[in-house]
């Protein structure tokens, strides 16, 4: 289903302050930031494109089972283990970094673990969930969210306090060439697709994903706003001094006739459901890539009773974000988030063109025809199949 | 069996409640228990070891709550660091010290002609303080304003936050000055900070003039005519004035549509040249009767002479003092190539000059002619 | 013509028919049992046939009470209106023996509606069925009938329209009806609990409702109703979290009066069940949420409160629980007396005494009569329990605690199925039979 494909778009795309995205774009804003920006907006796009594609030839099944097609099995358990790994790191890393910021901004009188604790208990409930679950949560999540998000920059944008004069000067700087690390925090924005490969497994056989065209002009948005707005609100030299930028942007708006007056607070109400419903998502998709590298494993797409193995694999998880609470900071966070971000780039780039050449093969209908039989995926139940298929005949007829 | 189930299941359950619940309740402490700084002042105490004078406002809140029956405490110190001075502070009182609905800071004079740059620092970087809290300058001291207690206040500082704030009074004299926009000028390259001034009066406050900052001291005060121009010119403030006089007549002109335009060019001679125009629309409130019918044309023309004049003279007074608050060298870097605007900018301006012009449109003469 | 009838209506186990002869003639009847009178059948067609008086051709075509019907596309239609069809000799005869029961069927009380229709279910199957059908008079109407409970016996019937029907909750609710062990069956709560796999769930997945156009309209949207015996509550099956929700009289309403109430009642419910624990995570962890004003006004009525928040939100709790279980039990003409007592004297003297804050008052009876907005009963009691695990993490956890309960909520609702199917979810594909996630599923 298309929508369900926007909403991880979008969650992760907004998403992106949690990743220090903006730090690192910011701490560039005069070497090449604004170009590599443009150089990420097709990056991305491009990559994201050629990702959806190939995943769309074999709806209904995740990118465990699209590689067992060809590949021997012990690449494919390599590479399983690697976006197992991937996935991990990049939720947790979310976690840990908004829950340093919540603890910081919220709560500075209790101890950062605590808050760790009910923040990870959840994720562990929200990641043992069923994929069908979590496309629900995913749905319900960004529609209450994305709604605030609007308010909230539509607010900073008509606000008196944003010195356009300043994103123009900054805006200046687009002749510098692009760098490395700009470039990586850029493409971020558009790595959405990325949760696609496992909910794939619950897209229906005749999934065709439309409105592409949405990726880029969303992207560009969200990547141009989390770069630019800072700048108006804290100047050209000032914006580069905050840890939290965003946080702080966030409480130099207030909303004069508002209940809560501090955007602040809305800003990490905001954020704590996307961090949480980011890593759940997350969490749940390392999970299933860890649980797919046993070859006897059948994925369920929905199921009553969470599966023993889920738990425990989660709260390993947890376990791992715990200890590292103790151990990370804000300065090695963004270092670590600087280094990730190039590293996860080339990883998703290769993905992308892998998939590409992979299922490049097969015409699109033929896969098509061919998942309903495959041994992975069979309709659930098969008046309901039959009639389905009958009714859609028709209406091509 | 199902016994044993539930049993571990609940003594699960009273296990993660026996953990977690030590690790809270050194953050709970009830809205009663705590004491809201409404209002901070630091001042220079004119003591070497001890440079900084640090007093609070302390809201008392009451049940009830009438005009003039608030209550607040005053509380001042002498510290070597603020922060220091606040927690010294602590100890003064009964209640925990909360500064989550501060919003108001008073730099003193005397501190604020010496150098602002640490104070601001502090209270940008304390994590409870709202970074759209207001600052200004308050004279002669900062304490002073502090004391005051104006008749009207139904809650203790509510009198400062509805000055400076959107939703009380909208005077075009007053510039509120928000915490976060004074670290972004002080860092900023071409843009320069302002405090506006508080005085205290019979009733409550005076609040119509501004200081004008370099990075560090204020190096120019505004009267408050020069205050309403400045606002005029950079915010395009609807509801001020201008003032003109016509035979004899004075004549006010209540502006209702307001837009500045201006451009900053490098002439051929390597000096800059800053052109503004300035539209004006509005309406008379004071003037010699049928105005509008006999002498609009002149008066029109009377009024764009007098704005021209008076800007130039604002502009020319704010170049001589070193200053850059209308972020004319902002504007430079944004509309010239990047990497050395703002150098050429530092070369240009104390040459700069300026050409004004004006368009005065009278669109009626209120209820009468 | 028993031979089409059965065709027609191949799964209702109360369609009658009979094949009757005397020493003249040999007669078919038909008609449907819940929906006609049956003692006017036999004093006017089963009678007189087994006597022989007249000759019984002679008393079809002369009493007024029997009227020809050629065309036999009618027949159901007929029938279903309560007419008694009598084939004789290859013609057919209709007789208007349709059982009225409007009068003496019971009011709506639980789910009150001002425009909507007044009348409830009864408590007799019989007359349920009737009601029902007379409201929904098509032939793809079908009803099973079960038995449960050991002693009680009770009847329970599932009716459905078979062409909307989706087949596999349909399969799911046989299963789970022929499975139910017990020994007296009484109400229809405890069969809705005994349907569900999960006893220990914190929202209803079925709804439990009294009106017949609720019932009608789901079933014209491919649900179950389940009724039985004995109860005038009949079960609705499978549900959504938004038809909880939503009252009936929202679809009598014009669209934005509708889409009013139904965002009033949301947001009444996401009120009754954050609003004390944001009072203690604000009061106690977080003021300055608030404007400085209201935050001042706060500690004010608060400053004469000797104890921490959340013990004054339990009592204050505690004391609403009371006067609503209270009003509840006691007959409805002392019950608004108690109301009026507990809740307009008692928490006046309260908040005079310095027990409790003027805010917590406010707060608490907002939280109260947001509570009752909630349109279905079984919901409303839930969203009464589940404020109570919010507070707990509020004194904990403050205001980011109270957050990861509701979201917490969100996941545990959205993880619900209603008989196999989505249970809280936005947007809903508008039939079952369109495609949706998930269908493809390993084996």
């Amino acid at each position: 289903m298309n929508r369900y494909f926007y909403y991880s778009f979008v969650m992760v795309a907004m998403l992106n302050l949690m990743l220090f995205v903006p730090s690192v774009l910011l701490s560039e804003r005069t070497t090449g930031a604004v170009s590599s920006m443009l150089v990420a907006i097709v990056v991305g796009t491009l990559t994201a494109y050629a990702a959806t594609s190939a995943l769309a030839r074999y709806p209904g099944r995740g990118v465990p089972e699209i590689l067992r097609l060809r590949l021997p099995e012990w690449i494919v358990k390599m590479i399983l283990a690697i976006y197992a790994f991937m996935f991990f790191f990049a939720s947790s890393f979310a976690l840990i970094a908004f829950t340093i910021l919540l603890n910081r901004v919220l709560t500075p009188d209790l101890p950062v673990w605590n808050l760790m604790l009910i923040l990870g208990v959840l994720c562990i409930y929200g990641s043992t969930r069923s994929s069908m679950t979590l496309l629900f949560m995913m749905e319900i999540t960004i529609l209450l969210l994305t709604p605030l998000v609007l308010f909230v920059l539509f607010k900073g944008f008509r606000s008196p306090d944003v010195a356009w004069n300043a994103i123009y000067a900054v805006a200046r700087y687009v002749n510098v060439p692009p760098t490395l690390s700009s470039i990586a925090a850029g493409t971020f924005i558009f790595t959405g697709y990325t949760n696609m490969a496992i909910f794939n497994r619950l897209n229906p056989p005749n999934f065709r994903l439309k409105g592409r065209w949405l990726i880029p002009l969303f992207g560009s948005g969200i990547l141009l706003t989390t770069f630019f707005l800072p700048i108006g609100y804290h100047g050209t030299m000032a914006v580069d001094r905050y840890t939290y930028v965003w946080a702080q942007t966030a409480d130099s708006m207030t909303m004069s006739f508002g209940f809560i007056e501090r955007v602040l607070f809305l800003f990490l109400l905001v954020y704590l459901g996307l961090t949480l419903l980011y890593t759940s998502v997350g969490w749940h998709q390392s999970i299933e890539f860890l649980r797919s590298m046993s070859k006897s494993y059948r994925f369920e797409v929905d199921f009553s009773k969470t599966p023993k193995a889920n738990w425990w694999i989660s709260c390993v998880f947890f376990g791992i974000c715990i200890a590292s609470m103790f151990v990370l900071n804000e300065q090695t966070n963004q270092i670590i988030a600087e280094r990730w971000l190039i590293f996860r780039m080339f990883v998703e780039l290769a993905t992308a063109i892998f998939l590409l050449v992979l299922t490049r093969k097969r015409p699109a209908a033929d896969a098509m025809g061919d998942s309903i039989g495959s041994t992975q995926g069979d309709a659930m139940g098969d008046s309901k199949g039959d009639s389905k298929k009958s009714a859609k005949g028709e209406a091509k007829a | 069996m199902s016994i044993y189930k539930i049993s571990a299941r609940f003594l699960c359950l009273l296990l993660a409640f026996v953990i977690l619940v030590p690790t809270t309740g050194c953050g709970f402490i009830d809205i009663d228990k705590r004491f809201f700084v409404v209002a901070i002042a630091i001042d220079k105490s004119g003591n070497e070891k001890k440079p900084y004078r640090v007093t609070i406002r302390l809201s008392i809140p009451s049940s009830k709550t009438e005009p003039g029956m608030e209550k607040s405490q005053i509380e001042t110190i002498d510290a070597k660091e603020i922060s220091e001075g606040l927690r010294i502070l602590k100890s003064h009182v009964d209640k925990e010290i909360d500064l989550g609905h501060c919003k108001v800071f008073v730099l003193g004079d005397e501190l604020a002609r010496d150098d602002i740059t640490s104070a601001t620092e502090w209270m940008i970087r304390r994590r409870d303080i709202q970074s759209s809290a207001f600052v200004a300058v308050g004279y002669p001291d900062g304490m002073s304003i502090l004391k005051k207690m104006p008749l009207s206040e139904r809650y203790s500082g509510n009198t400062l936050f509805l000055t400076f704030g959107s939703d009380g009074t909208k005077s075009s004299f007053i510039r509120p000055e928000k915490l976060f926009d004074l670290f972004r000028r002080i860092n900023e390259n071409g843009m320069d900070p302002y405090l506006p001034l508080i005085r205290v009066s019979k009733n409550g406050y005076e609040v119509d003039q501004l200081n004008l900052l370099d990075k560090k001291r204020i190096r120019l005060l505004l009267s408050p005519d020069e205050t309403q121009l400045f606002n005029q010119i950079d915010k395009e403030t609807i509801n001020s004035t201008f003032k003109t006089t016509y035979k004899d007549n004075s004549v006010m002109l209540a502006v209702t549509d307001l837009r500045v335009q201006y451009k900053i060019q490098r002439l051929p001679d390597g000096r800059g040249k800053l052109s503004m125009h300035i539209h004006i629309g509005g309406t008379i409130e004071e003037g010699p009767s049928d105005i509008l019918s006999l002498h609009s044309e002149e008066v029109e023309r009377k009024l764009g002479q007098d704005v021209e004049k008076n800007t130039i003279k604002l502009l020319k007074r704010i170049q001589r003092a070193g200053v850059d608050p209308l972020h004319f060298g902002l504007r430079y870097r944004a509309t010239h190539k990047s990497s050395t605007a703002f150098e050429e900018w530092q070369e240009l301006y104390p040459t700069l000059q300026f050409d004004v012009h004006s368009t005065v449109r009278i669109q009626s003469a209120g209820r009468i002619h | 013509m028993l031979q089409a009838i059965h065709e027609r209506f191949a799964n209702a186990s109360d369609v009658k028919t009979h094949r009757m002869t005397n020493s003249q003639f040999s007669a078919e009847i038909a008609y449907i049992a819940t929906l006609v009178d049956e003692s006017k059948v036999s004093e006017l067609v089963l009678i007189p046939f087994a006597k022989e008086e007249v000759p019984f051709n002679d008393l079809l075509s002369s009493n007024p009470n029997f009227s020809k019907l050629d065309d036999s596309a009618r027949w159901t239609d007929m029938m279903l209106r309560g007419f008694v069809l009598i084939k004789l000799e290859a013609t057919i005869y209709t007789m208007d023996a349709a059982r009225v029961i409007r009068n003496t069927a019971p009011q709506t009380t639980v789910e009150s509606t001002i425009e909507g229709p007044q009348i409830a279910l009864s408590e007799d199957l019989m007359d349920s069925i009737n009601i029902i059908r007379s409201r929904y008079a098509s032939p793809d109407l079908e009803s099973e009938e079960f038995t449960v409970g050991s002693l009680s016996k009770t009847r329970v019937v599932l009716l459905y329209d078979h062409t909307r029907v989706d087949p596999a909750v349909l399969d799911i609710a046989r299963l789970k009806l022929r499975s139910i062990q017990t020994d007296v069956l009484s109400a229809s709560g405890e069969l809705s609990k005994f349907m569900n796999d999960n006893r220990k769930r914190l929202f209803p997945v079925e709804m439990i409702t009294e009106r017949v156009d609720r019932l009608t309209k789901g079933m014209s949207k491919g649900k179950i109703i389940v009724l039985m015996q004995g109860s005038m509550f009949a079960i609705l099956i499978p549900i959504t979290f938004t038809e909880l929700m939503t009252a009936t009289e929202d679809r009598y309403e014009s669209f934005w009066t509708s889409a009013l109430l139904l965002s009033l009642r949301f947001i009444a419910l996401f009120m009754t069940t954050t609003l004390p624990a944001l009072y203690i995570a604000v009061i106690s962890y977080n003021p300055e949420l608030f404007r400085v004003q209201l935050a001042f006004s706060i500690a004010g009525s608060r400053a004469s409160v000797p104890y921490p928040s959340f013990i004054e939100v339990f009592i204050m709790l505690f004391m609403i629980e009371m006067l609503v279980e209270a009003s509840v039990r006691l007959p409805k003409y002392i019950g608004s007396t108690a109301t009026t007592v507990g809740g307009l004297i008692l928490g006046q003297a309260a908040q005079q005494a310095g027990l409790v804050s003027s805010i917590m008052i406010i707060v608490t009876s907002v939280m109260a009569i947001s509570n009752f907005v909630i349109p279905v009963y079984s919901l409303s009691l839930s969203v009464r329990f589940i404020k109570y695990p919010l507070i707990v993490i509020a004194i904990f956890f403050g205001l980011p605690g109270v957050a990861c309960g509701v979201f917490a909520l969100l996941i545990y609702l959205c993880s619900q199925r209603s008989f196999g199917k989505p249970y809280f979810r936005l947007v809903l594909p508008k039939d079952w039979k369109d495609t949706d996630i998930g269908e493809v599923k390993s084996k």
